[in-house]
């Protein structure tokens, strides 16, 4: 039984899975809806999804959500609903509902209330003009009716022509839900074995009768055709009557009169489909129409295996190693060729290698791929998320998605889903203007918020901007002065991408009063904590009065960087090379003090320098020093970093260090090397954070040595106590 | 979960070959793993009535289970288009109370039988029993039958 159970855990991991995708759905409709009321072929997708949903959950036992879900799908038949102006909302609040319940049923946790929604979805059906009766009426008992004139008269030319006619009795089965398909059923089989000459209801009634008579003309025995009557879980009892001769013996001969009363009688608890007509192909034709709405999920579904992340990553990791081993061939190859100048082999190692090495490029492009995900997939849960909240805020908001086509790694978008959308509720919170302080200034009075995604070589760019008022520059200045983050005279000298950075630090936040949208105090930081830890950056693009845009910088994967490879101290670091603007050298005569921080001229910029290693020797021939100095970029500031050496460029493989291995933020990974070094991967924004907080007390005590270890540290600080100058 | 006992083609004593169409990966899942407990065996899935019809051309099963609400092409749709070109297909309908109109459509158009969504497995493995006839055998080597 326990296999049994495990499938059924599997299933149910299924189900909340697709339960997903369907609530998505139902959300992406919903707002369409809402666009566009009354369309009754989104109504219909609505529909179909709730139903989509009715189903599954049945079929897993959430009886709950099946019924919910079931009383919303029959109040979406009615044709009063599909016109009701606050279906929409009804859809948004069964999204809701829907949602806290696979969460609720998930946990094992109590269930929501579905009492708001049930009011919403009886309010749909009260409404006038719903012509659906709700609930049929219970089955219309067994009956025998009469033959019109027509039937008997076929009765009688099928007798003549050597067949037998009989009259057959089915009762539906009770705990069948679908009696006119089960007599439809019985029909087919009956005419499986002859010609049904009539049938009682008649075929295609929408008579919700659990009983049937037909009249069948077969050269078949009664026990044959009674026999074949018998449908398992449709039919709990069947009569086979062989009429005798004549039709003068048929059952109740009655007048054409009775015949129509009878039916007009049993036609009645279903008024919605006039007995008369044939009901079955009208909605066909119609449902046909609206399967060009088809849901994303449903296409996408069919050639998608799932697999577990995890087992990619291993992939990943391997064929990490396998750029490893490329890189030791290299080496030794190298060192081959150095000490066999001339032998021929070298050009055959040569050739297989590069082709080695591009078989190895495309096996790592394609394992990445795999764990590339379009950011539709976090974009499409915005939409809902822009309309709440710029309902709750009382403002009219567009949103405008771009390049939601754009692939990253599925880490790193899970990672980016809550900074942003902290930035989106702050754009609609505290960057768009109210409609009339956007009237006053000029601009429409609808305000616009884009949410776009590009690649920028290896890097993709993940955009929020708005056109509302800006952030206001004095304002954070104030509050960063009260905060004790900068002093005053400090704060002059910042140009004002500087002063803007202050709204990521902890605590910071201008919002004059705490709202449930945005401005807790929390937030702006943790966007900037996340794109730490992916190694991306975050700069603000604003134009006061025009709007505010924010740029995450992200790489395009965790696991493998392009980097820079160089010295301090004879130890081995790298730095992503996307941030490696250029490559300076210089002599340590073109460094000057500005306050207590070193600079360099370059060209016409000053350059802020943090020294990595030793700091500024006090050998006299000093000045003819040549200086290394690595020209980064992290967000929009330029820092130049002091090494001792340049190592080169490689493709590293991060291995992720433990939190016990090192004790700084400093590193953010490790890598081994061709020649089975150990090279760690600085983490250059925490970095240059490190170098612009702290601030040198004395004069001339400059930056340096973070990488060394305390008691380097304290070692070449004494020797530099003596006479810097 | 219940133990049916097997059934299989009459002919050759092989496992039951099945089609099963529904545009909910999960539907499909489930009642895969119904017919498997059956002992038959998953020719092919669809998730849409077009599929389904190329997918019966390419495996020819000896059941198609095949839902009603679909993208790109209704089951009734699928189901008569695969009847007209296959006339001995057997087509059961799957689907919920609500769509009883679209179920008789299909009957009237081939399909041989239908079952209810939710699906309960003893319904549809009777309903099996009874689409396959004379085709289908109910093993009865395999311990407890049902």
């Amino acid at each position: 039984m326990s296999q049994s159970d495990d499938r059924m855990a599997e299933l149910r991991e299924l189900f909340f899975e697709s339960a997903q995708e369907l609530l998505q759905a139902l959300n992406d409709e919903a707002l369409k809806l809402e666009k566009h009321p009354g369309d009754s072929e989104i109504v219909r997708t609505l529909r179909r999804i709730v139903h989509t949903l009715k189903g599954d959950a049945a079929a897993c036992g959430y009886r709950e959500l099946s019924e919910v879900a079931h009383e919303l799908e029959d109040a979406l038949a009615l044709e009063s609903a599909a016109a009701h102006a606050s279906l929409a909302e009804v859809a948004f609040t069964a999204a809701d509902l829907f949602s806290a319940m696979l969460a609720a049923y998930r946990k094992r946790a109590k269930l929501p209330s579905r009492d708001p929604l049930r009011k919403m979805v009886k309010k749909l059906a009260q409404e006038p003009g719903a012509k659906q009766s709700g609930r049929r009426k219970a089955a219309v008992t067994a009956k025998t009716l009469g033959w019109t004139e027509y039937e008997k008269l076929a009765v009688q030319k099928a007798q003549e022509g050597g067949n037998f006619v009989y009259h057959v009795q089915a009762q539906i089965d009770p705990h069948c839900a679908m009696p006119i398909a089960a007599r439809q059923l019985v029909q087919n089989a009956l005419a499986g074995m002859g010609e049904v000459l009539a049938a009682r209801p008649e075929a295609g009634s929408s008579a919700p009768t659990k009983s049937a008579e037909f009249l069948l003309a077969t050269d078949k025995s009664c026990e044959e055709v009674s026999g074949k009557c018998q449908i398992p879980t449709i039919v709990a009892s069947v009569k086979a009557e062989l009429l005798p001769g004549g039709v003068a013996t048929a059952p109740k001969r009655a007048a054409r009169k009775t015949v129509k009363a009878a039916e007009a009688e049993i036609a009645s608890p279903a008024p919605e489909i006039p007995a008369v007509e044939e009901p079955a192909p009208a909605p066909v034709a119609e449902e046909t129409v609206s399967e060009n709405t088809a849901q994303p999920h449903t296409t996408l579904a069919e050639n998608i295996l799932r697999v577990d992340a995890e087992r990619i990553d291993s992939v990943l990791n391997l064929v990490g190693e396998l750029i490893i081993g490329k890189s030791m061939l290299q080496q030794a190859l190298n060192e081959f060729s150095k000490v066999y100048p001339k032998e021929a082999l070298r050009g055959k190692f040569a050739d297989a290698m590069a082709f080695q090495a591009r078989v190895l490029n495309d096996l790592q492009r394609s394992v990445m791929k795999i764990r590339m995900v379009p950011v539709e997939q976090l974009f499409r849960r915005f939409p809902r998320m822009v309309r709440d909240v710029a309902r709750q805020c009382g403002k009219d908001v567009e949103l405008v998605l771009t390049g939601q086509d754009t692939d990253l790694d599925k880490s790193i978008l899970d990672a980016i889903a809550e900074p942003l959308t902290h930035l989106v509720r702050n754009a609609i919170g505290h960057g768009l203007e109210s409609a009339g302080e956007r009237q006053k200034a000029g601009k429409s009075t609808r305000g616009t918020l884009r949410l776009g995604a590009y690649h920028q070589g290896n890097q993709v760019i993940v955009e929020v901007s708005d056109d509302g008022r800006g952030m206001d520059v004095n304002r954070i200045k104030a509050k960063a002065i009260q905060l004790g983050m900068v002093t005053a005279e400090d704060v002059a000298r910042l140009s004002e991408a500087e002063i803007l950075d202050f709204v990521f630090r902890p605590g910071f936040s201008t919002a004059e009063e705490v709202t449930e949208v945005s401005g807790r105090g929390v937030g702006m930081d943790v966007v900037q904590s996340v794109m730490h830890r992916l190694k991306g950056t975050v700069h603000i693009d604003m134009h006061a009065g025009q709007g505010t845009t924010f740029r995450l910088k992200l790489p395009l994967t965790l696991a493998i960087i392009k980097a820079l490879l160089f010295q301090v101290q004879q130890r081995l670091y790298a730095i992503p090379l996307n941030a490696v603007v250029e490559i300076a050298r210089t002599h340590e005569s073109e460094v000057h003090q500005v306050d207590h921080y070193e600079v360099l001229q370059l060209r016409n910029q000053v350059l802020p320098l943090v020294r990595l290693g030793r700091p500024r020797s006090n050998d006299p021939e000093r000045g003819a020093n040549k200086l290394f100095v690595l020209v980064t970029s992290v967000g929009e500031r330029k820092f130049g970093l002091i090494v001792d050496g340049l190592e080169g460029e490689e493709e590293l493989v991060i291995k992720a260090l433990d939190d016990h291995a090192v004790s700084t933020d400093l590193v953010s990974g490790a890598s081994i090397l061709g020649d089975g070094r150990v090279v760690l991967i600085l983490n250059l924004s925490t970095v240059v954070e490190h170098f612009a907080r702290s601030r040198p007390e004395e004069a001339g005590a400059v930056n340096f040595g973070m990488l060394l270890s305390q008691a380097d540290r304290a070692q070449l600080s004494r020797n530099a106590a003596g006479g810097v100058s | 979960m219940e133990q049916f006992a097997p059934v299989k083609r009459s002919k050759d004593g092989q496992p039951v070959r099945y089609l099963i169409v529904d545009d909910s990966v999960f539907a499909r899942k489930n009642l895969a793993r119904m017919v498997e407990s059956f002992g038959g065996h998953l020719a092919g899935e669809a998730g849409d009535g077009l599929t389904a019809i190329t997918e019966y051309d390419r495996t020819h099963p000896d059941i198609v289970l095949m839902d009603i609400t679909m993208p790109q092409m209704e089951g009734i749709e699928a189901a008569e288009r695969i009847v007209q070109s296959h006339p001995d297909a057997r087509i059961v309908m799957v689907s919920s109370v609500g769509y009883q109109e679209n179920i008789v459509a299909a009957l009237q158009r081939g399909a041989r039988h239908f079952v209810q969504k939710p699906v309960k497995p003893e319904v549809l493995y009777e309903v099996i029993k009874y689409v396959l006839g004379d085709d289908g055998a109910v093993a009865t080597a395999a311990g407890a039958g049902v």
